[in-house]
């Protein structure tokens, strides 16, 4: 449905052209619409043809899909046969009484508020640091790039092995301070946070380089200037750096917040959503589902869910932090 | 406001380029200094040594009475403009204009009151909403001027600030510069590679080549007695002609022509007798021979090659054996390319340089011929 649109879109620019280049003025603005339109494609047959892939792969992996799976949450279906009955709204009647749920909406809400803001923050400070490191700059670039490539299996079972309540790392360094580490991944006031945790670490080298790449282009005479004008190093980063990386940071929260809302192997590997919900989150529930409990319908209707829920905060955000975004 | 004070000043990179070598020079408090040379001469490293911006490897920085060393940028009170305006791009302009008085905590209206009067003297009032994107090249330009007129600095540096603009406003800009500054009786170091502007602007003007300073003085004293064949070829255009030649006696040799010199020229070159010289004559110091005219020994014979119609002047490209070199004549004087004509050169006003040094060996001749009535007087 919206791949149609911007065919209709693109239809019209030229008709338009061509009545203010005054070839059309015989029809003037009598033409019927379906000549405009027959016109339109024949002037823009290329347009459609370059366009035709990237149109192809948008309906085959964003329309089809939606489509498809908002008509499944209305349907009552196991997958495994073909009956499908419609039920109405009742997926989501069981989804909105469903505690788990909620439970893993609050989660999901937690996760992306305690990863999103730190990770940009961190990478922040990194990237000015990197920066700054002379000739071992590569080197950390390289060293804080690792999580972001890193395989999330591998990730997983290092992570566990130093959240290890008794012999794991994180725990021996808190007892050499006398603090006894708690038991990180099974004890539901620490599972979550240990997650957030292992998200931080593999989001910062991310939005690092994206940092990187963003102090690279502010024009060095600004704080040269600013230096005249008398600004501190602090108020230099205040009011030169953060203001010019605003583009940059923009695009670093709404990426940040999709990654972070969309949290899912970690959990899978190394929590299952466990102990006791305490790590459920709303894409975990959407597998376990569909994929656990074979209920294709009520999944169907977290997945349209999730997409408004991820589709109205993306508005709010791009609203609402607009004014305060510089684009040079 | 305040003298400034360059003591013997170095800048070494990687203790190997050495991109400004013995720098010396006292500024005066409320001078106009322009410091000018070609592009990699150290000019702007110069620059930005007085403002904090570059280390001084070696030698002493004194403004006012203070040893600036070390101190930084922010404290030194010097407003600079830059070459690309380094206009804060997320602030509207009386932000720009404001930014460094709100970092000294000033009154609001206070603050208000003096970016007005800024804007005015600019003529920006109207543009004080806009960001800077939204203006063009020499609005920004007056901006960026803006922001250093309301710091109230004592000293005033601007690196290149004319030469992104178009030639007719930068024209007007350089008139609106010079005024700005008997306007603010502040000391100001300007820095250009355009001579016309060093010229135009400067009370004194600093030539340096290589990191080098060539020569310092008023735009008329380089303009008049170059020190050496660089300054010659630097200042003036088109620039003054070098034409190599051989001394005996009292003529000056070249190809198969010869000009006699005058006395002052002559006593000074003693030593050069039957040697390699360099003579340096001005275009505007030719003119065609009149017919009429009998003082012998004076008018060369040359091939003119091109003639290029400047208005009321012309250019002639001529050559003269191996020499190549370029006169300014009046138009009225019609000339026809690959012609052949006589050129008379005014020899009270030429120079010589030594072939090996490239340095004047007539310096201040012209400005001594000046000074021999008053010693007469005295007699």
């Amino acid at each position: 449905m919206n791949g149609m649109k911007p065919q209709k879109s693109f239809a019209h620019v030229p008709t338009d052209g061509a009545n203010t280049a005054g070839g059309s003025s015989v029809f003037g603005g009598q033409a019927p619409s379906h000549k405009k339109w027959l016109t339109g494609i024949k002037e823009n047959i290329w347009a459609y043809v370059f366009l035709a892939p990237a149109l192809l792969l948008f309906g085959i992996f964003f329309v089809y899909p939606f489509v498809y799976s908002s008509y499944l949450s209305f349907m009552d279906w196991n997958l495994y046969n073909d009956a499908k009955e419609f039920v109405g709204l009742a997926n989501y009647q069981a989804l909105f009484g469903d505690p788990v749920f909620w439970k893993a909406a609050l989660n999901t809400g937690l996760y992306v508020i305690g990863t999103v803001p730190v990770s940009m923050i961190l990478a922040l400070g990194l990237a000015i640091l990197v920066e700054k490191a002379g000739k071992l700059k590569e080197f950390y670039r390289f060293l804080l790039f690792i999580p972001v490539v890193a395989s999330i299996a591998v990730v997983g079972i290092i992570w566990s092995l130093l959240y290890s309540p008794a012999g794991g790392f994180i725990n021996q360094m808190l007892a050499l301070i006398g603090i006894q580490g708690p038991n990180w991944l099974n004890d539901p006031k620490f599972a979550l946070v240990s997650l957030m945790i292992i998200g931080i670490w593999s989001a910062v080298g991310y939005n690092m380089v994206l940092y990187i790449a963003g102090l690279k282009g502010i024009d060095p005479q600004l704080y040269e200037a600013a230096e005249l004008d008398g600004a501190s190093g602090w108020q230099q980063f205040w009011k030169i750096t953060v203001p010019q990386l605003s583009p940059v940071s923009f695009f670093v929260f709404i990426i940040s917040i999709f990654n972070s809302f969309q949290v899912f192997s970690t959990i899978h590997i190394m929590t299952q959503g466990g102990p006791n919900n305490a790590t459920n989150v709303v894409i975990y529930q959407m597998y376990q589902e569909a994929f656990q409990f074979f209920n294709i319908g009520k999944a169907s209707a977290l997945t349209f869910v999730i997409f408004c829920a991820v589709l109205l905060l993306t508005v709010v955000f791009i609203r609402s932090t607009q004014r305060n975004v510089h684009y040079e | 406001m305040a003298d400034i004070s360059l003591q013997h000043i170095y800048k070494t990179y990687d203790q190997s380029v050495t991109a400004v070598n013995d720098f010396d020079l006292n500024i005066h408090d409320k001078e106009f200094i322009v410091l000018v040379g070609p592009s990699g001469c150290g000019k702007s490293t110069t620059l930005r040594m007085i403002a904090g911006l570059e280390d001084i490897t070696e030698g002493n920085l004194i403004i006012g009475d203070k040893l600036m060393n070390d101190v930084p940028s922010k404290k030194r009170n010097i407003a600079m403009v830059f070459q690309n305006y380094a206009l804060y791009p997320h602030m509207n302009v009386y932000n720009n204009i404001a930014f460094g008085l709100k970092l000294r905590k000033m009154k609001k209206d206070e603050i208000e009151k003096k970016v007005k009067r800024a804007a005015h003297i600019l003529g920006i009032e109207s543009l004080l909403d806009r960001k800077p994107k939204e203006l063009s090249g020499g609005q920004r330009q007056r901006v960026a001027l803006g922001r250093a007129i309301v710091r109230e600095a004592d000293v005033f540096l601007m690196d290149e600030p004319l030469s992104n603009l178009d030639a007719k406003l930068r024209v007007q800009m350089r008139a609106e510069i010079s005024k700005l500054h008997k306007q603010l009786q502040t000391t100001m170091i300007y820095v250009t590679h355009d001579q016309i502007e060093a010229m135009t602007m400067a009370d004194r003007l600093v030539i340096m080549k290589d990191g080098v300073i060539q020569q310092v003085g008023t735009p008329k004293e380089v303009y008049n007695s170059p020190k050496n064949v660089f300054v010659g070829g630097f200042i003036g255009s088109p620039p003054m002609n070098f034409i190599r030649g051989q001394l005996a006696q009292d003529t000056f040799y070249f190809g198969d022509q010869a000009v006699v010199l005058p006395n002052t020229v002559r006593d000074r070159l003693a030593d050069y007798q039957g040697k390699e010289v360099i003579m340096g004559i001005r275009p505007e110091n030719m003119e065609i021979e009149d017919s009429s005219d009998e003082t012998p020994g004076q008018a060369v014979e040359v091939y003119v090659e091109v003639c290029e119609l400047m208005g009321a002047e012309s250019y002639l490209h001529c050559h003269v054996a191996e020499n190549r070199f370029i006169a300014k004549v009046y138009t009225q004087d019609e000339v026809a390319e690959g012609e052949q004509l006589q050129l008379r050169f005014d020899m009270k006003n030429v120079h010589f340089f030594d072939t090996q040094t490239e340095e004047c060996l007539t310096l201040n001749h012209t400005a001594k011929e000046a000074g021999k009535p008053r010693k007469l007087a005295t007699v």
